[in-house]
């Protein structure tokens, strides 16, 4: 087992700066989501502390070691692809025994370890099948075995997710998080899905355009997101982020809307609260938002009601079912503690 | 209007099938008459019927007491045989290099190959002649197979085009998994390249097999040291008029091309389409 740490990791493809000097650390056994939107240059760090990609600047340990120049075999990691990149024409066995086999391992001891891997993973059944014969979820697993079988000390995962359908997806999101945790190692793993992250990992690390906008527990970023990026990203739904002015200890977000401050903070900022966080009031008040439905999703657990207030756009999230129907009035009141306050200029969170 | 556009659809059909049947038999007609002289005694050539009116074999015996036209068979055989094998050993090296491996100027050398593509064989056959003679090689069966273990631009081309659509991430596993270039090469993707290798190697094959230009220049001009589209050639001035005969070879000499075609169309025609060439 190894922790990984990188720093001021810089990458840049066709003179176009991908990542822009990354410093973190992944503890020994710690378990570390890389979330962002695509294209924020998460893949693309994986991929290096990988070895598949060149670095342009800056270091990468595994270990006590730098492993710039190291090539991806003798980094002791294993990676699970998107794609799962299983090879077609080997049968699962093969596949999951690929690896011990060109490290030179005896026969038997490669079949003991397959053997193993697939009795953990439940693939006994399927060891002589190829990869084309196998659902969706079963090639996630045996992709999963490859790694494992190995037994790295780091474990990267590349969005191995985002091609199960929903119901599965929940499923290895407590196996992979169970895995980890049997198997007592470091893993990295990448998604755009926030709800990934937040469920399954120790900390979540948030890129945007190849910078490193935030690192902490997941309650960290839910409870204190560090800016109004982070606070939009993290949670679901998306938190409400409104522009404003401070004036006398209010919040004014437009001519006819107030909320209070609770912030010695003056001038322009951005107003933030979760949906979660606006309870339902029966009438208008001081500090109530009111405004009118235009949208309404009902999951059966909560309702998620969308209203025009005065031209903002808000979204408030129930528990208990309320008489509302689109078109109808709606009265909201911030819960006192829970709301934020950003910078308008940099985004940046004011205490 | 329902029934008028399926009217309509209805004539288009047969209208296409029409065009299409009268292709096919502008094309198997040739084939046919081929097998039908070859099979009418020499004092019938001349007669029009397409069934002929004496059937007979011995025209079969007759050739190859005239012309050891078995021998040919096995030295094309021999010639396309080692050159396909030639051609797909190094054109898949080459055309994996292009699709997998990120090296400097790879589009360029690439562009660069594609160019000779337009150069002519006849351009290069003297100093090929040239070449050959110093080494020792002419009146050998060398120089006809011996370039193709130097590659070729389309069979490079074509092997590139297919190891583009396997998926990257299969060579990075398999880098990861700790296999070396070669080992990705032989283990990974050329086992997954088959349908492209099977197509390529009938165009290497049939490439090689006509090929009677280059089989003119190298080997001995003697009757059992040539190939069949020498031999054919050969008899056809020596023997002129005897069209059973010159049909009889002939039809020797397409047969393995045909039956190729016959147990490998689905490949052929998935290598057409792959290549979105010819």
């Amino acid at each position: 087992m190894a922790q990984v740490s990188v720093a001021q990791l810089k990458k840049t493809y066709h003179k176009t700066d991908v990542l822009h000097g990354i410093d973190f650390d992944v503890a020994d056994g710690e378990f570390v989501a890389l979330v962002g939107p695509s294209g924020c240059g998460k893949s693309t760090l994986l991929r290096m502390i990988a070895g598949l990609e060149d670095v342009t600047g800056g270091k990468i340990s595994i270990g006590e070691k730098v492993v710039n120049d190291v090539s991806p075999k003798d980094r002791d990691i294993a990676m699970v692809f998107q794609n799962y990149a299983l090879y077609p024409h080997m049968t699962v066995a093969r596949n999951m025994g690929f690896s011990l086999y060109l490290r030179g391992g005896a026969k038997d001891e490669i079949a003991r370890r397959v053997q193993e891997t697939s009795a953990m993973l439940g693939l006994s059944d399927l060891l002589d099948r190829l990869p084309g014969q196998l659902s969706g979820g079963q090639r996630q697993r045996v992709a999963m075995g490859r790694a494992i079988v190995r037994q790295p000390s780091v474990f990267l995962f590349d969005e191995p997710l985002s091609n199960l359908d929903a119901a599965l997806r929940v499923q290895m999101r407590a196996d992979i998080r169970d895995l980890h945790d049997r198997l007592g190692s470091t893993s990295i793993f990448v998604t755009h899905d926030q709800i990934e992250a937040m469920t399954m990992s120790d900390r979540i690390i948030v890129l945007r355009n190849g910078k490193l906008e935030q690192a902490g527990t997941p309650l960290d970023l839910y409870d204190r997101p560090g800016n109004a990026f982070v606070a939009g990203f993290i949670g679901s739904p998306a938190m409400n982020l409104l522009p404003g002015e401070i004036v006398e200890g209010e919040v004014r977000l437009n001519d006819k809307l107030t909320v209070p401050a609770e912030s010695r903070a003056a001038g322009s900022v951005i107003w933030g609260i979760r949906p979660e966080h606006l309870d339902w009031t029966p009438e208008a008040g001081s500090g109530v938002i009111s405004g009118t439905v235009t949208g309404i999703e009902r999951t059966g657990s909560s309702d998620l009601v969308i209203a025009d207030c005065s031209g903002c756009r808000i979204m408030a999230v129930f528990q208990e079912r309320h008489s509302i129907e689109r078109g109808s009035t709606v009265h909201l009141r911030p819960r006192p503690g829970f709301a934020h306050l950003f910078d308008a200029e940099t985004t940046v969170r004011l205490a | 209007m329902n029934r008028t556009a399926d009217k309509r659809r209805f004539w288009g059909d047969i209208a296409a099938f029409a065009a299409l049947t009268l292709g096919a038999l502008c094309m198997v007609g040739p084939f046919v008459w081929m097998i039908s002289t070859s099979l009418k005694p020499i004092a019938e050539q001349y007669d029009m019927r397409l069934i002929p009116q004496t059937m007979t074999l011995e025209n079969y015996p007759r050739l190859v007491d005239i012309m050891p036209i078995h021998l040919q068979l096995l030295n094309s055989f021999i010639i396309a045989g080692i050159s396909t094998f030639g051609q797909l050993l190094t054109c898949s090296m080459a055309g994996f290099i292009f699709a997998v491996v990120r090296f400097p100027f790879r589009n360029v050398l690439f562009v660069l190959l594609l160019i000779t593509l337009m150069v002519p064989a006849q351009v290069t056959v003297i100093p090929q002649f040239i070449v050959f003679r110093f080494l020792g090689l002419y009146g050998t069966q060398a120089p006809l197979y011996l370039p193709a273990f130097l590659g070729g631009a389309f069979g490079t081309f074509l092997m590139r085009q297919y190891f583009l659509t396997i998926p990257s991430e299969l060579a990075e596993a398999a880098r990861i998994d700790g296999a070396s270039l070669a080992r990705i090469f032989f283990t990974i993707y050329l086992p997954l390249a088959k349908p492209a290798l099977a197509a390529f190697a009938i165009f290497a094959f049939m490439f090689s097999w006509n090929d009677l230009f280059q089989a003119l220049i190298y080997l001995p001009s003697n009757m059992e040291q040539t190939t069949v589209t020498v031999g054919l050639a050969l008899f056809q001035t020596q023997y002129a008029g005897q069209w059973p005969l010159m049909m009889a070879g002939s039809l020797l000499a397409v047969a393995p091309i045909i039956l190729v075609f016959f147990f490998a169309q689905k490949y052929f025609m998935g290598g057409i389409a792959m290549s979105g060439l010819k």
